[in-house]
């Protein structure tokens, strides 16, 4: 029985074979469905009526990728007339499992960085919610292919190397960068990812644990910046925004397979006011 | 039996099927041509203006991609040699058949040979300067084709039926002529 439909199993395949071999020798074709590289989330358009000097925020917006690739972002808000000035501010919450992080990533193209030796200073606005404040990951390629090998992490239990862990005045509310630490500069402590993690005394941990100055020497070629809340040490949630590297503002980009959620503060001057609409549009950049 | 013959059938049929592709902007994916020779492409189906998409043939793997910015979109890509062929038959049939093959050119997308998108060309020679040597061909589609292929299965599945039956028959009668 069972060589009866074999047999009937290969001649039906022949003749579509012979069939198909003389009519579509020649040709191939795919159907195909593309899907977008990102999904953009929320209520992106809102109508206000501005009697001057006010400030209109956005509802809580995000953007999650689809793809494998980094997307440059153009996060784009309207109406632009003089007097109205947009701002995003990045929501970053990192809860649940210990590790868990949330960052908004900057490309170093989109800096102007190459490598270490390119960067001066880094800051941002924070508004620190919850828990531990909001740090900068500078992700390097120490071996020049490409990839990135490690990090340079300026924090802000580490950014002082002679106020070095003090737990007991994590900063809280708005501030810039790392409040009474100031920003991101020449003497600013950073130490290596890969290195022994500890505590600011620890030979193993000092030794991986220098200056921007000092860092510049190795000059590593820099991929890009990770500016993130983690909760390694307890659950955070930071609003970063105004993030500036070498003095200037820069564009951000979605990583693969990530979310970014953001929500978009608009100004408008003393002498602005009427009806407004308030629209605003990602798209890839 | 019936049950495991339809069964067979199906699977014969959905063989030929060709099976969907998801793929999201800004990747890219591979498909195997039967030869070397140069191509051109023709896109059925789609809503976009295929702005950021792009091919390259190299040997016989011909690899396309989409931009990060696609539009999200749905169609076919069929790539086919620049002379596409039909198979045809003469037409009185009294010279005891044969085949010919002729060839015609059509309004493709040239080959790509960079991630640049080529425009379209105009053909050197329309369908109907040609209509006069093309006879009928046997088969104007695809789907024409495979019912053809299994109809040809049908019959061959029924004659070899009638055959093992009647085998059986003058087997069973040599039988009952041995026992008596």
């Amino acid at each position: 029985m069972n060589k009866k439909y074999l047999m009937f199993g290969v001649l039906g395949l022949f003749t579509i074979a012979l069939v198909t071999a003389g009519v579509i020798l020649y040709s191939v074709s795919q159907d195909v469905t593309v899907n977008p590289s990102f999904v953009f989330n929320g209520v992106s358009s809102a109508s206000a009526i501005i009697a001057g000097g006010e400030m209109v925020s956005s509802e809580d917006l995000s953007v999650s990728s689809g793809t494998s690739l980094i997307i440059p972002l153009d996060i784009s808000t309207t109406p632009v007339e003089a007097g109205i000035t947009h701002t995003e501010e990045y929501i970053l919450s990192a809860s649940g499992v210990q590790g868990t992080d949330s960052m908004v990533y900057v490309s170093a193209v989109d800096a102007g960085v190459s490598t270490v030796g390119d960067l001066d200073t880094i800051s941002w606005d924070a508004n620190n919610l919850l828990g531990y404040a909001s740090h900068v990951d500078v992700l390097i390629d120490t071996d020049s292919d490409g990839i990135v090998d490690d990090a340079l992490v300026f924090e802000y239990a580490k950014v002082d190397a002679s106020d070095c862990d003090d737990v007991a005045d994590y900063p809280t509310g708005e501030f810039n960068t790392f409040a009474d630490k100031g920003t991101i500069g020449a003497t600013s402590y950073a130490w290596l990812s890969s290195g022994v993690p500890g505590y600011c005394g620890l030979p193993a941990f000092d030794d991986n644990h220098k200056t921007l100055t000092d860092w510049k020497v190795l000059d590593y070629d820099v991929i890009g910046f990770d500016f993130e809340v983690d909760n390694w040490i307890q659950d955070s949630d930071s609003d970063i925004s105004n993030i500036l590297i070498n003095g200037a503002s820069v564009e951000v980009s979605l990583k693969p397979s990530e979310s970014l959620g953001f929500r978009v503060n608009t100004e408008f001057g003393l002498a602005v006011f009427g009806d407004y609409t308030i629209t605003t549009e990602v798209s890839v950049r | 039996m019936k049950k495991q013959i339809t069964f067979l059938f199906l699977a014969i049929f959905f063989i030929g099927m060709t099976s969907a592709l998801d793929l999201t902007a800004g990747e890219c994916s591979t498909i195997d041509f039967p030869n070397e020779d140069s191509v051109s492409i023709e896109i059925i189906g789609n809503s976009s203006d295929m702005e950021g998409f792009s091919w390259t043939k190299n040997l016989t793997i011909i690899e396309y991609c989409f931009d990060l910015d696609y539009k999200p979109d749905n169609f076919t890509i069929r790539w086919f040699n620049e002379e596409e062929v039909f198979v045809e038959s003469s037409g009185g049939g009294s010279s005891g058949g044969g085949s010919r093959y002729f060839s015609k050119s059509t309004t493709t997308i040239e080959e790509d040979n960079s991630t640049d998108v080529n425009e379209i060309e105009e053909p050197e020679e329309t369908i109907e300067d040609v209509q006069e040597e093309i006879k009928e061909p046997i088969f104007k589609s695809k789907e024409s084709a495979y019912m053809f292929g299994l109809f040809v299965v049908f019959i061959v599945v029924a004659i070899i039926l009638f055959i093992m039956k009647f085998i059986e028959l003058k087997k069973a009668e040599r039988r009952l002529e041995n026992y008596e």
